[in-house]
């Protein structure tokens, strides 16, 4: 949906994300300055999400990849991803537009509207310490892959494996019979 | 006292606080404006050149103990700093006023802060809500007016609050960049530059 923001000289943009863990749970999380619903779901407050990366839309279905980065805080986002089945859990990222002055949610059709829709493909925890410069960073970085892409990797052709089909036989003999000689129209 | 030292004895202090923003300018000239909020509180210190080592070491290791990994308590309360955070309306008592919050960032007095000309609070005032963040005024707000406005979005929860005002307020901090020291000369301390202190929240 588009959003008409052609009536507001300045914006807040904050990002909110939804990862849905199978098996787990619903992590929700975002960069709004404090705790915030939408659709009856609460999203962590600023912290825990540090960045994602940029996106760009475009009029055609095409692949793209984010990569959500978080912080170790609360610092149960390591065990979160280290225990559990992240690679494939869903993630939503969601944009919110709010008043810059009072944080409010600007009262916009479609407002907060989907960013990006996808699939976690893979996930990296950093931690890079420079001793030298005595400075250092702990992430967790989620790549997420779009539905789009999942969609390209459909398997083409049609599947004739047996496994596929338990119950088709017309098959069963042909890798006996492959290569074998026979005597047509010999005398038996 | 401990970065409640640095503050004190400061040379120079520097206090920002304001939005992270991106701005887009049109090839006419149109300029449109992206915030993705922000407004936390970071204080640049510096410390002077010369103090006697011998009489501010110990000071100096309460400081390093905490480095830059422990939140700690800073005030601009010291007498000689009342010019910089004190306060500047007309009540003669700014303790037990009430406010409530509902919503963005604007704050309503339910109580106290009874005034018959003046103003009760001048942009600038400095306001925090009862242990909570810190706010400032941006808005002069008169002896009839109830409605405070301050500079970011109200991060408590919606409830009614007890003020601390002016000198009164207290932030809560974290070291981020901490400079080194130098003993040169014969018993005086230099800095290696500035300590910066990011509000926690």
């Amino acid at each position: 949906m588009t959003l008409d923001l052609s009536n507001y000289k300045s914006v807040q943009t904050n990002l909110f994300v939804k990862m849905v863990v199978p098996g787990y749970a619903t992590l929700t999380f975002s960069d709004y300055h404090k705790d915030y619903d939408i659709g009856g779901v609460t999203y962590q407050a600023l912290g825990e999400l540090l960045s994602v990366t940029n996106t760009s839309d475009e009029l055609r279905a095409s692949r793209k990849e984010i990569t959500v980065v978080i912080s170790g805080i609360p610092t149960g986002n390591i065990s979160e991803i280290l225990n559990n089945r992240i690679k494939g859990s869903e993630l939503i990222v969601y944009r919110g537009f709010f008043d810059p002055d009072t944080g409010e949610l600007l009262p916009i059709v479609g407002n907060p509207a989907g960013k990006f829709h996808g699939v976690v493909s893979n996930y990296e925890i950093a931690d890079d310490l420079s001793m030298g410069d005595d400075t250092g960073e702990i992430t967790i970085a989620l790549n997420v892959t779009s539905v789009v892409e999942l969609l390209n990797n459909k398997v083409s052709g049609r599947r004739t494996n047996p496994i596929d089909f338990p119950n088709e036989a017309s098959m069963d003999r042909v890798s006996a019979l492959a290569k074998s000689n026979f005597n047509f129209g010999a005398p038996q | 006292m401990s970065f409640q030292y640095v503050i004190d004895n400061a040379t120079s202090i520097s206090i920002s606080k304001r939005k992270r923003v991106a701005q887009t300018v049109s090839r006419s000239g149109v300029t449109k404006a992206t915030s993705v909020g922000g407004q936390v509180y970071e204080f640049r210190v510096q410390l002077p050149t010369g103090p006697r080592w011998s009489d501010n070491r110990r000071l100096i290791e309460m400081v390093e103990a905490l480095d830059r990994t422990t939140i700690d308590s800073i005030q601009i309360n010291k007498a000689a700093h009342e010019y910089i955070t004190g306060y500047q309306g007309d009540l003669t008592s700014t303790s037990g006023i009430q406010v409530s919050y509902s919503s963005g960032n604007t704050l309503t007095i339910t109580s106290g802060a009874s005034l018959g000309s003046g103003y009760r609070f001048r942009a600038g005032d400095y306001i925090q809500l009862g242990l909570g963040s810190v706010y400032t005024v941006t808005e002069d707000v008169a002896y009839n007016d109830s409605t405070i406005t301050v500079h970011r979005p109200i991060r408590e929860n919606a409830g009614t609050y007890t003020l601390n005002v002016g000198q009164n307020v207290t932030w809560e901090v974290l070291c981020v960049e901490m400079p080194t020291w130098t003993i040169f000369g014969y018993d005086q301390i230099s800095w290696s530059g500035s300590f910066v202190f990011v509000e926690s929240l």
